[in-house]
């Protein structure tokens, strides 16, 4: 891991929230690099402002003070090196499956043969071609996130921010969206962040977890997860005995009390 | 898609369909023709006062002279009035809604002169409206225009800011400016708002021409109901006030179509 690549970096990231009669402190401080490749989810309690750092780093919302790099590179407002994929697919109903998937594209004006191509390839590659012309409708809740995600991958991001990407999904379809978004992210060989509130999702998919405190927000400790396994995916890895401590150790750390 | 084999309850359910369907038609043309009959016996039987009611045959007879009586060209003009006041105020509607949709200063500065706007009875204005216009068939245009235009911008604007706010954050996500948020996500989300507000701009549109008749003009069916009003020819006003609800019907059915194509090349099912 020490030779690799790092490819983001977040840089003392603050923020506060004005409202009428108060302001409220999100983020204090946040300081976190990335390495090309890695997964690295990012958990902590209920209001911690872990979205609003996603929401930061994608440009979406202004950061009080701090910095953002990509490869080295500051970044300010939202980046095409970074792919966002929210919680609803939002897939929208009047287009069909490739035009949903093109519109990112279209957006930043890209649309060009070799893009075209691209998108195509996945497309086969992801057995989502034979489904190009349907409509969202017409697609089962896996099926729906699994073109969301392709859409994202459609702009060719280095990075790809997922926020609670996969709570909108019941159980068994969650499981299996997990398992086929791991399987495509670590094809593509995509550098990932990712928002979570279930510790199971993060340890099941992450090289890393993150453990934010709560508001205002700093990190309160980073576990590597590592289970020593061949052909590791995040089906197979709950069975791993280094799963359960992973996951004592991570509930401890969040220090829920109901 | 259907099995192609279709069981015995499945059979009985269809018919049963059917028949009802059937039996309340059946029930409507009953009922029509009843209050038809009833009207020209009374009339004919001198229970009620022709000349006050009218009669069927004699509006009848209205409507087979047509031509001669002028009717049709009428029709024509009410039909002219209301299709320009009801573009006019539709298309108009759009653009100010655009607009406040655009800037969020300007829709909270425009919300109360709206809002009273929207609850002024705009016949009111009609005095107003012929002064600065002229009488004539501009005044009655306007007269359209400005029952609908309110109406049009509040609904649609309402349908605009209710736009889904995650599609408009995706959007965004890959870096839409607020162009391509107007044109990619919140106008296609809005077509049924748009098809909504044609259905109310249609009648609101008539109830301004035929106000705007009443009050101004030379030609037309309020015109035709006003002056059949003025000298008893109740013959002449009952068959404008049916051609004008015949006028209505058809004018609401061509935007039902028009909804029907287009959703059918829009979303398919």
């Amino acid at each position: 891991m020490s030779n690799k690549h790092e490819i983001l970096k977040i840089e003392n990231i603050r923020k506060i929230y004005q409202a009428k009669n108060d302001e409220l402190e999100a983020l204090k401080s946040i300081n976190l690099k990335v390495n090309e490749g890695e997964f690295v989810s990012i958990i902590g309690p209920s209001g911690c402002g872990k979205s609003t750092l996603l929401s930061i780093i994608a440009g979406l919302e202004e950061k009080t003070s701090g910095k953002i790099y990509i490869d080295n590179e500051e970044i300010v407002g939202v980046s095409r090196k970074i792919g966002y994929m929210l919680q609803k697919d939002s897939l929208l109903e009047w287009r069909s499956i490739y035009q949903n998937i093109m519109i990112g594209l279209e957006i930043q004006g890209i649309k060009n043969k070799e893009n075209e191509k691209y998108v195509k390839d996945l497309l086969k590659k992801y057995n989502i071609y034979d489904f190009r012309n349907k409509y969202p409708s017409q697609l089962s809740g896996g099926m729906r996130q699994r073109v969301a995600l392709i859409r994202t991958l459609a702009i060719r991001p280095q990075i790809l921010l997922l926020d609670e990407a996969f709570s909108a999904l019941d159980y068994q379809t969650r499981m299996l969206v997990i398992k086929d978004v791991y399987r495509i992210l670590k094809n593509e060989n995509k550098t990932v962040l990712m928002v979570t509130h279930d510790i199971s999702e993060a340890i099941s998919m992450s090289d890393r977890v993150v453990v934010l405190s709560n508001r205002p927000s700093v990190i309160k400790k980073i576990y590597d997860i590592n289970f020593d396994m061949e052909s590791r995916d995040p089906m197979n890895c709950r069975e791993n005995p280094k799963f359960s401590k992973y996951y004592e150790n991570l509930w401890k750390e969040l220090d829920i009390n109901a | 898609m259907r099995d192609n084999k279709i069981s015995v309850e499945r059979k009985k359910y269809l018919k049963k369909v059917t028949r009802n369907k059937i039996i309340i038609f059946i029930t409507q043309i009953l009922l029509l023709v009843t209050f038809i009959a009833a009207w020209e016996i009374c009339a004919n039987a001198n229970i009620i006062d022709s000349f006050i009611t009218s009669k069927p045959s004699r509006i009848l007879d209205t409507f087979m002279n047509l031509s001669q009586n002028g009717l049709l060209e009428h029709i024509g003009v009410t039909c002219f009035e209301t299709i320009i006041g009801f573009l006019s105020g539709t298309i108009l509607g759009i653009i100010v809604a655009i607009i406040l949709w655009w800037s969020n200063f300007l829709s909270k500065v425009a919300e109360p002169f709206l809002v009273v706007l929207n609850s002024l009875p705009k016949v009111a204005l009609g005095p107003v409206i012929i002064i600065w216009v002229g009488a004539g068939m501009p005044a009655i245009i306007v007269m359209a225009l400005s029952i609908s235009l309110i109406v049009t911008i509040l609904e649609i604007l309402n349908g605009f800011l209710n736009t889904d706010k995650e599609k408009i954050k995706m959007a965004k996500t890959f870096g839409a400016n607020k162009f391509q948020i107007l044109t990619k996500i919140v106008i296609p989300a809005n077509i049924s708002t748009f098809i909504n507000s044609l259905k109310v701009n249609i009648g609101l549109s008539l109830v301004g021409v035929i106000s705007g008749e009443f009050l101004v003009s030379k030609a037309g069916l309020g015109y035709l109901i006003v002056y059949g009003g003025q000298v008893f020819k109740l013959d002449l006003v009952m068959a404008s006030v049916i051609i004008l609800g015949i006028v209505a019907a058809v004018m609401y059915k061509s935007v039902v179509l028009l909804e029907k194509l287009i959703t059918k090349t829009h979303i398919i099912n």
